[in-house]
This record gives C-alpha cells, sequence and structure tokens, in this order.
C-alpha cells in the first residue's frame, strides 16, 4: 500500500489484551474532507483502533502514518498535540464548570492566567465557523445531551484538532439530534477535516458516511465507498453472513395474552424520549420483538412492565389481571420476570456470589424465604443445578460473579429468572457483549421458554435477533409504537425506516 | 454597648478568625481537588507545638513558624502518600491523622506546657490606612499573619478562578478523568493540594500558640480544626465566602468570650449555643445546597473522598 | 506473591501491629525513653492480671457499641460518622429519664435505656432524612451533628442540670434504679450484651432478610432497585440501627460506671469508625478490635500509672492505625484482585 502524502493511515496495527486479539493488522486508509464511518458489532475492535489512533493505547505492532510522516504516540497528549481529538461515548465534562472552562481545560496554552474574554470570543468564532452554536458561559449541566457533545467537539476544535474521532456519537442522541449531528460532521469534513466515527448501527452509516470500514473480530473485511454499500451488504459484511436464518421451528399455538400493556407513559430519563403512549400484547407462546434505536424508550418499557419503575398513565395486565398497582414484588409472584439490560449493574450484584445472586429477587418468596431467614442452602442448590444446565464455566458457586465471563453472566441472570416457567418474560438486549457461542445459548433458551408457553418480549437493538426470533415485531421510536410486522412481513427497510422514524404503509 | 467597644471586638474578632480562615482556606484547596482532609485537628496542635518548640531552640519566632509549617507539610505528606497513592479511605485516615497529631503534640509537649516563650509575633499598624476610622482599627492593627491571611485569600482565589492550574484542580476535584484526559497529573495535583493544606494548618497552628498567645497548652486548638471543616462547608467551598463566614464565627467566638464574663446560667447556655453556630449554619448551608442540588452552584466537588483509579493503558 | 489468601488479612494486621511498635520506639529512643520497659509497662497495665483485663474492658465495651453502629450503617455504604454524637445523644436520653422521673426499679432502667436510644436513633434519622431527601452528604452532615450533640450536652451539665455545689460539670447521681447493673468490680451488664448484640447483627445480616438487604444496598443501588429494595427505607433503617447502638455506648457510660450526666471522653465515637474499619465491617471482628483497642487505652492509663507520658499511647494507636490502614488496604485490593484472575485462567 502506497503511503500518500496525503491521508492518515494506520498500518497492520495489532494490539491484544491478555488472550483477547483486539485488533489483527488492522489497515485503515483516512482521507481529508471524508466522513468515514468504522463499522462493526460489539467487540470487533473498533474502539481499539480509534484508541490507539488517538494514543489512549500503544500497538503492539504496526504503524501510523500522517500524512507521509510516520509517528508514535507515547499518551492521548502526544496525539493531541499532532492536531488527533476524540470524542468519548462518556463525555469527559465538568458539570459545574461552564461550556468555556471546559474547553479551556482542554487547550494547549501554557500561560498561567486564563484570558477567558479573549477564549470566549475565540470559542464564539469557532462555533459559528463549523455551525456549532453553545453559550460559552452556559453551565454544563443545563446543557442537554445533544448540545454536550457539540461542547465535546468545540473542544476538539478549539485547540486546532485537524482529525475527529467520534465513538458511537448518537448512541445518547435522540434521533432529532442525531440529524443535527450528522450536518454540522458534514460541516466540519466540508471544511477540510478528516471525521471518523464508529458505530454498529447500519442506517447511521448510510445516513452520514462517504466511505466506511468494516470490522469483524479485529480484522478488516472490507472498505467500500457510501455509492458500493446498502444496509443489505453492510449487515451481511458485519456479521459474515447474508441475512441470518429465522431460527423459529413451527409455529407454537399462542395462546391467551399473557402480558399486555395500553397507553403507558412515563417520564424520560436524560437522553431518552421517556414512554410516550406505548401499547402493546404478548401472547402466551410467543415472542414479540420490539426493535429500535437506543434511547427511545426501550430501558423505561421495560422497567415499567416490570413494575420498578412507575406509570404516569395507563395500565398493564399480566394474564388478565390489572396490575398496574402492583409493585415489581407482586408482578413477580404472579409469574412476570425481567432480564435487564444492564447485567452488571442492575441484574446482578458483582460482588456477590452466584449463590447469593440466586437469591437477588427471591429471597422474600417461600421457599427461599423461612420466616424472616434465607434459606442458603436451597439457593446453593439451585446454583448448583443451574450451573449444570446452562453449563456455566465458574471454579464454584461460591465464585464472585464479576469474575465469570458476560456470556457466564448472562446465563445466570436468565437461568434465575426462567427457573419456575414464567408467565410473561420481558428481556432486554439479551446477547450484547456475547460471543456468538454463548449468544445462540440464550437464543436457544428463549426458544425453549416460547415452546413452554411463555410469553416473551423480546427487546434489542440487534435487529437481525428480532428478525431470527420474534413472531411479531413492533418498533419503539420516540417512546411510541411505530407499527406492528407478523413474521413473514417484517423486512429490514420497512423496520428500519421505522427506526428511523418514517412510517412506510405497513403490510 | 458604644461603638468604641463594638470596634475593638471586631478587631479582636478579626485576630480570632484568623487561624480559623488560614486552616479552612488550605482545606478549601484540598477539596477543592477531591480529597478530604478530616485530620486538620491534628495538624493544627502539632503546628502548635513545633512554634513554640523552634521558637525556643532559635530565639526566633519566624523560624518557628516556618518550622510549624514544616511540620504541617511532613504530616500532609504522610496523608496524602495514604489517600492518593494508596487509595485509602479519606475519612479513616483523617481520624487517624487527628489521633497521630494530637497524640506527637502531647506527647512532645510535654515539658513545653505553660511555657511563656517571651515573644510573639507583635501586631503592625500598616501606615496611612491604619487611620482610617474603625476599618483601620479593625483590619489594619494586626499581626503579620493576620495580613498574610488577607493576602492568601486573594491569592488562593486568584489561583482556583483565573490560573489554568487552579482550574485544573477543580476539574480534578469534580471530574478527575476528564482532567487526565488531557494530560494533567491528577495524582500530582492532589498531592500539591495536600501539602498546601497542611501546611496552612500548620501555620493556623502555629498562629494559635505564638502569635495570638505565646505558649503552648495541651489541645490548646480546642476544636478549631473541625470549625475548620464546617467553615469550608458554609462558605460552599468559595474562598471569598469564606472569608466571610470565617470573620462571622471569628465574632461569635468573641461574643462568647464576652458573654462567659457576664456569667448565670442564662448566658451559659447561650455560650453553648453560639458555639453550636457554625456548626449549625454549615448543616443549614447544607441542607438548602441539597434542595438546589440542581443549580450546582454551591456544591461539594463531586469527586470529593473518592479515590482516583487511573486505567491502564 | 505466594501468601495464601486466608492469611492476608490476618497478617497484614499483626504486621502492622508490629510496625506500628516499631515506629513508636524510634519516637521513645528519639527522646531517650525506655523502650522495653514502657511496653513492659503497658502489657502489663492491661492484660498483665485479671484487674487489668478488667479495666481494658472497660474501655472497650463502648467502642465495641460505637465499632457496631459504624459497621452496620458501613455495610449498607452509608457512611455515619456520627457516632460520636449519637453516643451522647444516648447519654443524654438516659439523664433526661434518670434525673427527671422517679420510676419504680425494672421499670426505670427500661425507660432510661429505651430513652437513650430514642434520642440517639432520632439524631441519626436528621442526618438520613438530610440525605434522603435533601440529596445531603451524610459525613458532613453527621460530622457537624456530633458537635452540635456534644455543645447540647454541655450546655446542660454546666446549666441547668449541674450538680449543685459541685467544683466539676456533672450532674446529680443517677438513681440506684437508673444505674447499669454491675459485674465484678467495675464491669457492667453491657459485657454481656455486647457479644450477645455482636453475634445477633452477624447472624441478622448474614441470614436474614434484611440483612441481605443491607447488603444488596451497600453493594448497588440499581440491583436494589431491580429487587424491588426501597434503598430510602433501608438508609433510613440502617441509621437508626446504628445511631441506637451508638447510643448504648452512651448509656454504658453514663449509667454504668460514671453514674451521672457528664461531658462523656471525646473520641469514642471516631474510634469506633477505625475499629470497625480494621475489622472489615464485620460485627464479630469489631469486639475483637475493641478489644485490641481496649487494651492499648487502658496501657495508656497503666504508663501514667508508671510515671510515663500517656499521650505516648496515643502516638502508638495511630501508628498501629496507619500501618493497618495502608496495609489492609492494600491486601484487601490484591485479594480481591487476585480471585478474578485466578478465575480468568479456567
Amino acid at each position: 500500500m502506497s503511503q500518500s502524502e496525503q491521508g492518515v493511515l494506520l498500518s497492520s496495527i495489532c494490539k491484544r489484551f491478555g488472550d483477547i486479539v483486539a485488533n489483527d493488522c488492522v489497515d485503515l486508509v483516512l482521507k481529508r474532507g471524508e466522513i468515514h464511518a468504522l463499522l462493526g458489532e460489539n467487540g470487533a475492535g473498533k474502539s481499539t483502533a480509534m484508541n490507539i489512533l488517538s494514543g489512549v493505547y500503544l500497538p503492539d505492532s504496526g504503524e501510523i502514518y500522517l500524512e507521509g510522516e510516520k509517528v508514535r504516540f507515547r499518551s492521548p497528549w502526544d496525539a493531541v498535540r499532532r492536531g488527533i481529538g476524540m470524542v468519548h461515548q462518556h463525555f469527559q465534562l465538568v458539570n459545574a464548570f461552564s461550556v468555556l472552562d471546559n474547553i479551556l481545560l482542554g487547550a494547549t496554552d501554557a500561560s498561567l492566567h486564563l484570558h477567558r474574554r479573549e477564549a470566549a470570543d475565540r470559542v464564539a468564532a469557532v462555533g459559528r465557523e463549523h455551525g456549532l452554536h453553545v453559550d460559552p458561559h452556559a453551565l454544563i449541566w443545563q446543557l442537554t445531551v445533544g448540545q454536550r457533545q457539540k461542547v465535546e467537539i468545540l473542544k476538539l476544535l478549539y485547540r486546532g484538532a485537524d482529525l475527529l474521532l467520534l465513538d458511537e456519537p448518537t448512541s445518547v442522541l435522540t434521533p432529532s439530534e442525531a440529524s443535527d449531528l450528522y450536518l454540522a460532521l458534514r460541516r466540519l469534513a466540508d471544511a477540510g477535516k478528516y471525521v471518523v466515527f464508529i458505530t454498529h448501527k447500519l442506517h447511521e452509516v448510510m445516513a452520514a458516511a462517504d466511505r466506511v470500514t468494516v470490522l469483524r473480530r479485529g480484522r478488516v473485511v472490507a472498505s467500500l465507498e457510501r455509492s458500493e454499500a446498502s444496509i443489505q451488504k453492510l449487515g451481511s459484511l458485519m456479521v459474515g453472513a447474508s441475512m441470518p436464518d429465522l431460527r423459529l421451528k413451527g409455529s407454537s399455538k399462542p395462546g391467551e395474552i399473557a402480558l399486555k400493556a395500553e397507553g403507558a407513559q412515563t417520564k424520560a430519563d436524560r437522553g431518552t424520549s421517556g414512554l410516550n403512549g406505548v401499547t402493546l400484547d404478548v401472547k402466551a407462546g410467543e415472542i414479540l420483538g420490539i426493535a429500535g434505536v437506543a434511547g427511545n424508550g426501550q430501558v423505561e418499557l421495560a422497567e415499567c412492565l416490570a413494575g420498578i419503575r412507575p406509570l404516569q398513565q395507563g395500565k398493564i395486565w399480566l394474564n388478565g389481571k390489572d396490575v398496574t398497582g402492583s409493585d415489581a414484588r407482586s408482578r413477580l409472584r404472579h409469574g412476570l420476570r425481567f432480564v435487564p439490560e444492564d447485567r452488571l449493574g442492575m441484574g446482578l450484584v458483582p460482588q456477590f456470589d452466584i449463590v447469593d445472586n440466586m437469591l437477588l429477587r427471591d429471597y422474600r418468596e417461600r421457599p427461599l424465604a423461612k420466616g424472616i431467614w434465607i434459606d442458603r442452602r436451597l439457593a446453593a442448590k439451585r446454583a448448583e443445578s443451574l450451573v449444570r444446565d446452562y453449563d456455566v464455566r465458574a471454579p464454584g458457586i461460591n465464585t464472585a460473579v464479576r469474575a465469570l465471563s458476560g456470556g457466564n453472566q448472562q446465563k445466570i441472570l436468565i437461568g434465575r429468572e426462567i427457573l419456575a416457567r414464567p408467565v410473561a418474560l420481558v428481556v432486554a438486549q439479551p446477547t450484547r457483549g456475547l460471543d456468538i457461542a454463548a449468544a445462540r445459548a440464550v437464543h436457544d433458551r428463549l426458544l425453549h421458554l416460547r415452546e413452554e408457553g411463555t410469553g416473551i418480549i423480546l427487546i434489542s437493538e440487534d435487529l437481525d435477533e428480532i428478525l431470527q426470533l420474534s413472531d411479531r415485531v413492533v418498533v419503539l421510536f420516540e417512546g411510541t409504537v411505530r407499527g406492528v410486522w407478523s413474521r413473514d412481513q417484517a423486512d429490514r427497510s420497512a423496520l428500519g425506516a421505522a427506526m428511523g422514524g418514517h412510517l412506510l404503509d405497513a403490510a | 454597648m458604644n461603638a468604641t467597644v463594638l470596634v475593638s471586638m471586631l478587631a479582636t474578632s478579626v485576630a480570632a478568625a484568623s487561624p480559623l480562615l488560614l486552616a479552612a482556606l488550605g482545606e478549601l484547596v484540598v477539596e477543592r481537588s477531591g480529597v478530604l482532609n478530616l485530620g486538620i485537628e491534628g495538624i493544627m496542635l502539632l503546628g502548635a507545638l513545633t512554634a513554640v518548640a523552634a521558637t525556643l531552640g532559635s530565639g526566633s519566632v519566624l523560624v518557628g513558624i516556618a518550622c510549624a509549617i514544616a511540620a504541617g507539610m511532613l504530616l500532609g505528606l504522610l496523608f496524602a502518600f495514604l489517600t492518593v497513592t494508596i487509595r485509602a479511605d479519606h475519612v479513616v485516615a483523617g481520624l487517624a491523622m487527628v489521633l497521630l497529631g494530637d497524640g506527637l503534640s502531647s506527647f512532645a509537649g510535654h515539658g513545653l506546657v505553660g511555657i511563656d516563650i517571651g515573644q510573639n509575633v507583635p501586631p503592625l499598624a500598616l501606615p496611612w490606612i491604619s487611620d482610617i476610622p474603625a476599618l483601620g482599627q479593625i483590619f489594619f492593627r494586626q499581626n503579620a499573619l493576620v495580613y498574610f491571611s488577607y493576602l492568601m485569600v486573594a491569592v488562593v482565589w486568584y489561583f482556583l478562578y483565573r490560573t489554568r492550574p487552579g482550574l485544573a484542580l477543580r476539574a480534578a476535584g469534580e471530574k478527575p478523568s476528564a482532567v487526565d484526559v488531557v494530560g494533567w497529573n491528577v495524582f500530582r495535583i492532589r498531592y500539591l493540594a495536600v501539602l498546601f493544606g497542611a501546611g496552612m494548618a500548620g501555620l493556623a497552628g502555629a498562629f494559635l500558640s505564638v502569635a495570638y498567645l505565646s505558649t503552648w497548652a495541651e489541645g490548646m486548638t480546642a476544636g478549631r480544626g473541625w470549625v475548620a471543616l464546617a467553615l469550608v462547608i458554609f462558605a460552599g467551598w468559595h474562598p471569598i465566602k469564606l472569608l466571610g463566614g470565617a470573620y462571622l464565627f471569628g465574632f461569635a467566638y468573641i461574643l462568647i468570650a464576652q458573654s462567659q464574663v457576664l456569667g448565670g446560667v442564662f448566658y451559659m447556655i447561650s455560650t453553648y449555643v453560639m458555639q453550636m453556630f457554625p456548626y449549625l449554619m454549615a448543616i443549614a448551608v447544607l441542607a438548602v445546597m441539597g434542595r438546589r442540588a440542581m443549580k450546582q452552584r454551591v456544591g461539594a466537588p463531586e469527586a470529593l473522598a473518592l479515590p482516583y483509579v487511573r486505567e491502564e493503558r | 506473591m505466594a501468601i495464601p489468601l486466608w492469611l492476608r488479612l490476618p497478617g497484614a494486621f499483626v504486621l502492622s501491629v508490629f510496625l506500628g511498635m516499631a515506629a513508636s520506639s524510634v519516637v521513645l529512643v528519639a527522646v531517650h525513653a525506655p523502650v522495653l520497659e514502657t511496653f513492659r509497662a503497658i502489657f502489663d497495665g492491661a492484660v498483665g492480671s485479671w484487674s487489668a483485663l478488667e479495666s481494658s474492658l472497660v474501655f472497650a465495651e463502648p467502642i465495641a457499641f460505637t465499632g457496631l453502629a459504624a459497621a452496620v450503617a458501613f455495610r449498607a455504604r452509608v457512611w455515619n460518622i456520627g457516632g460520636e454524637g449519637q453516643m451522647v445523644m444516648g447519654a443524654f436520653g438516659a439523664g433526661l429519664i434518670a434525673l427527671n422521673t422517679s420510676l419504680p426499679a425494672p421499670l426505670m432502667l427500661l425507660a432510661v435505656v429505651a430513652c437513650g436510644m430514642a434520642c440517639a436513633a432520632i439524631w441519626a434519622f436528621i442526618s438520613a432524612a438530610l440525605k434522603v431527601w435533601l440529596g445531603v452528604n451524610e459525613v458532613l452532615s453527621s460530622l457537624m451533628l456530633n458537635y452540635v450533640a456534644i455543645l447540647w450536652v454541655q450546655s446542660l451539665v454546666y446549666g441547668p442540670w449541674r450538680e449543685p455545689g459541685g467544683g466539676w460539670p456533672y450532674s446529680a447521681y443517677f438513681p440506684d434504679e437508673a444505674r447499669l447493673p454491675t459485674l465484678g468490680s467495675e464491669l457492667d451488664i453491657c459485657v454481656i450484651f455486647a457479644p450477645l448484640i455482636a453475634l445477633a447483627l452477624s447472624t441478622l445480616l448474614r441470614f436474614s432478610r434484611w440483612g441481605f438487604e443491607i447488603t444488596v444496598v451497600g453493594h448497588s443501588h440499581e440491583a436494589a432497585r431491580y429487587a424491588a429494595i426501597s434503598v430510602t427505607r433501608i438508609t433510613i433503617l440502617v441509621m437508626l440501627v446504628s445511631g441506637a447502638l451508638a447510643g448504648i455506648a452512651g448509656i454504658q457510660q453514663v449509667s454504668g460506671s460514671a453514674g451521672r450526666l457528664y461531658v462523656l471522653t471525646p473520641g469514642y465515637g471516631y474510634l469506633g469508625i477505625l475499629v470497625s474499619w480494621l475489622a472489615g465491617h464485620d460485627p464479630l471482628l469489631v469486639l475483637v478490635m475493641a478489644v485490641f483497642y481496649g487494651v492499648l487505652m487502658q496501657g495508656g492509663a497503666a504508663l501514667q500509672i508508671a510515671q510515663i507520658d500517656p499521650s505516648l499511647v496515643r502516638i502508638i494507636q495511630a501508628a498501629i492505625i496507619l500501618f493497618a490502614l495502608a496495609g489492609l488496604t492494600l491486601a484487601r485490593r490484591s485479594q480481591s484482585r487476585l480471585h478474578i484472575s485466578k478465575v480468568d485462567r479456567t
């Protein structure tokens, strides 16, 4: 590969963390004025490559060339000095400070005294130049997530960054904020900057990128212009096969409605849309897939159904019984179980061992509860059979759960929730961060459960997963349900459009 | 109470407030960087003793004060090592510091109790400004350390709000990862902040033993270290408000002393209520701040007392 | 390092004790004090005889309770630094009943204890309420409340409750019905209750529903929410229990050894926090550490009799704690890291 005078080149970059190969001879060519997307699933190696380019990690081997010149970054600061800047998924902003102070914090001047007035003028000028309008004196905690992201970008531009890296920039934005971002990125690229963003969302690549490089399992599998790409093609490059085959074998006969929500409304968390009147239902023996980009109310929906978040308006029925006023515990007793998307932060206590995690939700119910006491022996027995049945790799049931791999943790989480066949199961992002084998195991469990007659609500950002497993699919967008498709009717373009907010005529 | 008495009471308040001001200024900087040092009381005690011992040994108050600052900084170094490097619990480490400072000063000061060192820091009337009616007498006929405290308020304010390293220090107390990412060393910032705070606490102790009085007595700080902690909270971690708060508390101290002279059961009770004043005010400020939590204009530094772990490269 | 896991923590502790003593010896040598004699005097004075042991236990009693108080709160990660103030309010509550009412024998003592625990629990509740409803950092609020409580009792003892004609600020003696029954020459029945309560706490924390809830809240508020555990309820519960326990320490001092209300020896509340930390917040270990600390304090008192400056023992205490702080922190961290890395290899 020739080293052009123009452009940034990553050449044969390799990086391992312990036994895991994060980047395996990655080659990447970036051009000025071009918006470049790095596409891949979780764990494909995109963040690692970008972290190497921004100086956070040192590559094990390989070279980086900035416009023909070989460079070596020993720290993020080296990269910053060379004009490379990264906007992380979790913003590095001080909430109590003003926009100006946050920008000054990252600036590269050496002066002792802060020249705020000049800096404010300069911030305003840079903002005007690139179409990013933020009040320099606003305090960060007063700003929306979209505005904060603008501040992060301004931070980079202020210190003269030439190459902008954005890590999953729209994961915390509403769809309208995301479009604003695409416009801003376009302007930046037109102004002659290098713009790179990491994503796992196919539609985003098609919407915003000029060029896309697809990574899978640490390797580059393709590098295409947007004109050469399509959602279908990108999807198959990303997962390594064409459309995944449907896993459903035969139809189970869906029974009565197991779980139903009507007009569900609840307040939004910061950065999400909340629920604005969701009506849906799932029957016994059926899987209802809820597709959608993160931030459209998935977390709120799951938590409201499970009973750990209050509904402002609307009703919920479990097996025909109105449970709107019941708390999570009584819903649990009536057969509603919940696998949250935040495995270690919510579904399990990382420092507890497997036995105590088995107790987490049922410690008040017979037979695990005996009066005021907890029956750990019984919990241990359950833990043992779970470990056996699900083939959990752990040194013992008294191992702290945080020491296990993601796949094993998920097995424990799901295993616990479906121990007694639930009437209804709400499961969110069940295979996030898992490798193929573990994901398959999870899917098998869910299908098995479906055959046994549980009504399953599957919430996932992974469209493939939804399409593989669901009997019916709905799309959640800005807190409402957009369209219902049955298994045969569902296709990617219709769903993708709905996820992006457009309603095609549903078949 | 007539005007002259009031003016002279205010003047004594300023002197009484100055050790509080010095110690609290130091702690303000420390807490702003994200470290909670509960050990001020112990460091002040050691500073007080060291000042007396060093003055007696060298014959010069200046040397005494310098040694007090150094002693404070030594304890500060130990504290910083425990909290920043070892990442031990700030609260436990601070309480241990109180024990250490108290024990060391009592032990080493055993033979020095009550000895008059014969000299102290004399009051120094500044030319011209000390002739301003009222204000002149209150603020400008004090000893050199009091003038130093005025200066330090300005210096700390300027440093924190108008300089780059000050910005980094404040950020270290709010979101250390944001500071690390832009090339500052959070550990170094916190070490320096703790050393500064401990030095100031040592100086405050010295003030008590060689400027305010001229002697060492066991436990002579009488809880001022804890009041300094209350003062930092009361001032919302802001140096200018700290100045006002310190003088308010100083005035309360003087009132307490005066009312004790008047005696009687009624005054006894109100003495204690007045002594509670700094702590009650601090709680009130915390409660109000809590309610206005969304208006994070006055808030405890977000990362206060949370040890910082830097991720591996 | 090849030190087996189970040995790390006690090993670190024992090592810290030795290092602390070694460091203090340096101080002793610097002032030309006799090192061996000093340590011998401490040893003899604290554990050398039954009466010495008894005296050590007298010191250990209040520390055990404030230590248990801290342990309960810290288990839920509620940082109750207010043990000192809660202890004092417990003493106040005891005095409130003992000095102002006259109840018949068994009722009086019960009322004294109940009132003391209630006052202390209410005091703790203030910090809890501030935390839960106003988001106030409980370290700061409980710390400030300590001094308010101390000054409150001071005002009573120097003022309206002061024993007339007395030079020292003490209240009148409590009536006999309000005194704790004694055991031996110096100890009172609290010395039996402390291990009982510690055992009860340990059992409840490990095996009961509330203990489980408290531990979950201590580890993860989100998991607690998922498990339908009310963090608010647990925070308040834990503070009330913690306060009440610290209150017992106060009751023990005024209804037990002293027999009247006075300005309590400052520091037991804070010592409880230190002791609980050393014990890793485990109730049974708290007892062990409290006894250890009681021994140190009695050693200090013994030094005074042996004509050596008792503040030396504060230096020894501080030195041991500082070494233990560093050592145990590192040992605990390496233990959890080791635990994790061991598993990855399977």
